[in-house]
């Protein structure tokens, strides 16, 4: 596949503080690369910096094997930035917002006003053309916010943090939004904190924590090489006729404990061994109301090498 | 040019939409003139009238002021969320503020020009008869340099407040060092040296020369370093401006 | 209340050139009056135009001037010179002035006894009303200046959090006066201080009275800072707005020059300002006029001053605790 973006040992500095710390990555043509972590993790800084709003101390940039310095305008051409702060004018109409921005990436007469339309549409706003973003909900400012992202026909389109603060249903249309795109062709780097969005869309996903990359490939791949456990959670009619530490006689049983009024027993994946745990619990005249079988998700790789969840 | 122009379309819609900016540019210093003129109307014959100085030294204190309208217009937190995107966009890095100063300057400059017309008009203030296009010329190169020195500020001090509070202090000790709310040529030949600090002294004492006497004696000098220290700004403005201190 | 307070010097330590120009601001102002007062004197500065080299026109009350020319206009709207007084020759002169008929005939009369030439003393300004003229104008503008702190309140939100919280609303308004009253007072009495005691200058007033003056004034600019900030609830805007109705009426209220000979019907007009009943309040305390005659100018500060204050309560309590959306 072709490599859109490459970016090799990337380092910024704040002040006298390392924020990135030497991180290398590639960007496929038409892939959702999710950058996942908490807050401070660079995700914005990182963003910031391919979009050369942000300087940095050393690393190299290269946009389709070419090297590309700070503010390249060839590249940012093909860049549509949605920021994470809504930036729009507020005392203005969507209309004249995506007109203004459109034109800044060249786009003039039919051309605009073609796009300007295609992009409303896209945000779902075409009623709302000539209303004042100060009239919008925080949910239509983001589509909007996107809209002015989208209307030139980027190649790579940007994200960040795309879906901070907003209704359920605004975020399930941006989320289909943004899948759309990817059908189009468009590469998309997409930032969050939110576990269930990058499940939703991702095709491959950067873990950064501290100014690292600390993991990144594919979600089943994350979740197959990094989390080798999964979890039965049983309800039983009387957790007192429970012994735990029979549960560790079986093979393959890593953790057995009582939690939120449940019987938890983590186990291998590789191990086939939930008849055993079964007959442990009918030898003890124990009845089983309910019996899930949890697989890893992307929380447990992510508390598992950063030993934190995702939202502290 | 079409980029820059849509820019520059952007910013001046900014301020022309914006009430504040109108009054400030319009009514405000008519009103100054008009009530400092009043007051002062006694202490003047006819030849010259007090709205004859009023009308000058207080246009020259207003396009001064300007600065406070190319500062907003660069960093002012309502406006500071759209320009963000232009960061983004492919253009020029010194699109973001050469625009915002040619805006501040068309904008201002319709707007002074028009109370001139006005005072003129209503109140017969004297800005020069025939010579008058050589005192608009100045007023207009002292207006671009305002511009320039608002935004020059805001990239400086990385902030609008700051960069006003501090426009503020010296445009309003300059007024006074300059003489444009009242002559200091009455406390003594030191306070008269001290004046000149403040370049509104070259200005005022230029201008009157030019409108009284047609002496251009200090025409040239006073364009020359207008611009100079325009050009001087405006380099400020590139070396200080970075798009860092804007996200 | 004190932790209200605690927070605003939290939020300035981080804004320490807002201190430092108020601090400058202040001793500009302050050294300014001083020496104007103490070296200058405002005196008329007439030119004699003669080829004479011996002048009969000595005169203490003007600057006498000799020249072998006649000064160009500009110079006489720039007051560099009030009135010309030409020599045509043979004991006749001419005079040529910008000023009105009053001044005319004023040299009129010098050229007829110019030894005994002395103008009417006017109602002349100490040194302490002159400090008091020139710290007006910048203590007024720290007051617009320093308000930050309600004005970023009210634009970004947090005062809807303060309201929402169990405390008296009037005591976060009172907090922020306070706050504001030392950052702005202390830095002036400072100085006033330390010109008088460290370096020996007359400042006019005792350091008492200095207290008294700062803390009437001081207390008026920050409720107009108030009034402001609650109207216009923009923090540019208001700052803006401020700082040019504080420019404009401390001027008209001559804080730094007497505007004389004016329409008469505006000077009644600007007595409105309460900074011109305070300068003029001031003036007569310092020429030891009876406290009585003057106290109504000061009562009108302080009047006007409440009425700022209450109408900030007023309005922000119906804006953010009691309100009607």
């Amino acid at each position: 596949m072709e490599k859109m973006i490459s970016v090799k040992n990337l380092e910024k500095n704040y002040k006298s503080k390392k924020v990135i710390k030497g991180i290398s990555f590639n960007v496929q043509k038409g892939e959702i690369l999710c950058f996942l972590g908490p807050n401070g993790a660079g995700k914005s800084t990182t963003i910031n910096i391919l979009t050369g709003a942000l300087g940095y101390e050393s690393g190299e940039i290269f946009y389709k094997e070419i090297k590309i310095e700070k503010g390249d305008r060839k590249f940012k051409q093909q860049l549509g930035i949605v920021p994470q702060e809504i930036s729009l004018y507020e005392d203005i109409t969507a209309e004249q917002n995506l007109r203004f921005f459109a034109s800044l990436y060249g786009l003039k007469g039919k051309e605009l006003n073609e796009r300007t339309d295609e992009a409303l549409e896209i945000a779902g706003l075409t009623e709302k053309a000539k209303d004042r973003v100060n009239t919008f909900s925080g949910g239509m400012k983001r589509r909007l916010n996107i809209a002015c992202a989208v209307a030139h026909h980027p190649e790579i389109l940007i994200m960040d943090e795309p879906t901070v603060g907003i209704d359920p249903q605004s975020r399930n249309y941006i989320l289909s939004s943004v899948k759309k795109m990817r059908e189009k062709g468009t590469t998309i780097i997409y930032t969050t904190h939110y576990m269930e969005e990058v499940e939703e869309i991702s095709t491959r996903i950067i873990i950064m924590d501290k100014g690292e990359i600390i993991a990144s490939g594919t979600k089943e791949k994350l979740k197959e090489e990094i989390v080798n456990d999964k979890r039965f959670v049983i309800e039983v009619d009387d957790l007192d006729k429970v012994n735990l530490e029979e549960f560790y006689n079986v093979e393959g049983v890593k953790n057995a404990k009582i939690e939120g009024g449940k019987l938890n027993i983590t186990t291998l994946t590789g191990v086939e061994n939930l008849d055993k745990l079964i007959a442990i619990l009918v030898n003890s005249s124990v009845k089983i109301n309910n019996l899930n079988c949890e697989t890893a998700s992307l929380e447990t790789v992510f508390l598992n090498l950063t030993g934190k969840k995702l939202r502290d | 040019m079409y980029r820059f122009s849509q820019i520059f379309k952007r910013d001046f819609l900014n301020l022309i939409f914006n009430p504040m900016w109108v009054f400030n540019g319009t009514l405000f210093p008519f009103l100054l003139v008009l009530v400092l003129g009043f007051l002062s109307s006694g202490s003047y014959e006819i030849s010259v009238t007090a709205y004859d100085y009023y009308g000058v030294s207080m246009m020259i204190y207003v396009i001064f002021n300007s600065a406070t309208i190319s500062s907003n217009s660069f960093m002012e937190e309502k406006i500071k969320q759209g320009n963000m995107r232009i960061i983004y966009s492919p253009v020029p890095k010194s699109f973001m503020y050469t625009s915002k100063i040619l805006a501040s300057f068309v904008f201002s400059s319709i707007c002074h020009l028009l109370v001139i017309i006005v005072l003129h008009l209503s109140l017969n203030v004297n800005f020069g008869g025939t010579n008058v296009l050589f005192v608009i010329l100045v007023l207009l190169l002292f207006e671009f340099l305002a511009s320039i020195l608002g935004v020059m500020f805001c990239c400086i001090f990385k902030s609008e407040n700051t960069a006003n509070q501090i426009l503020s202090i010296v445009i309003n000790i300059s007024a006074v060092l300059g003489g444009l709310f009242f002559q200091l040529g009455g406390f003594g030949k030191n306070v008269e040296n001290i004046s000149y600090i403040s370049p509104v002294k070259w200005i005022v004492t230029d201008i009157f020369k030019v409108i009284y006497d047609k002496d251009f004696s200090y025409y040239l000098p006073t364009v020359i370093i207008i611009i100079v220290l325009s050009i001087a700004a405006l380099f400020l403005c590139g070396k200080f401006y970075r798009t860092e201190d804007y996200i | 209340m004190i932790n209200f307070i605690r927070n605003d010097f939290c939020r300035i330590s981080t804004r320490k050139y807002y201190i430092l120009i108020s601090v400058l601001m202040t001793m500009i102002s302050i050294v300014l009056g001083v020496y104007l007062t103490s070296n200058v004197q405002t005196k008329a500065n007439i030119a004699i135009v003669t080829k004479s080299t011996t002048s009969n026109f000595q005169s203490k009350y003007a600057n006498v001037t000799r020249l072998d020319k006649e000064p160009e206009k500009y110079e006489l709207v720039l007051s560099k010179y009030d009135g010309v007084i030409i020599d045509k020759g043979n004991g006749k002169y001419a005079i040529d002035t910008i000023k009105n008929e009053d001044y005319r005939k004023t040299l009129e009369m010098v050229l007829k006894n110019p030894k005994g030439f002395n103008p009417e003393s006017k109602d002349s300004r100490g040194i302490g009303t002159t400090i008091i003229g020139y710290l007006l104008m910048f203590i007024l503008l720290q007051g617009v200046l320093f308000m930050f702190t309600l004005a970023e309140d009210i634009e970004l939100k947090q005062i809807e959090r303060i309201a929402a919280a169990p405390i008296y609303f009037i005591k976060y308004l009172l907090s922020n006066f306070i706050f504001n009253f030392f950052i702005v007072s202390l830095p002036a009495f400072f100085i006033l201080a330390v010109m008088k005691e460290i370096f020996g200058y007359n400042i006019g007033f005792s350091l008492l009275e200095y207290a008294g003056l700062l803390g009437i004034i001081v207390s008026f600019g920050i409720a107009f800072a108030m009034f402001i900030n609650v109207i216009v609830k923009v923090s540019d805007t208001a700052n803006m707005m401020g700082s040019s109705i504080v420019v404009l009426t401390t001027i008209l209220a001559g804080s730094f020059y007497s505007f004389e000979n004016g329409n008469k019907i505006l000077e009644k007009v600007i007595w409105i300002l309460p900074q011109k009943d305070f300068l003029s309040f001031v003036q007569g305390l310092e020429n030891g006029k009876n406290i009585a005659s003057i106290l109504p100018q000061l009562l009108y500060v302080i009047i006007i001053s409440l009425v700022f204050f209450i109408f900030s309560i007023i309005k922000m309590k119906k804006d953010y605790v009691l309100r009607e959306d």
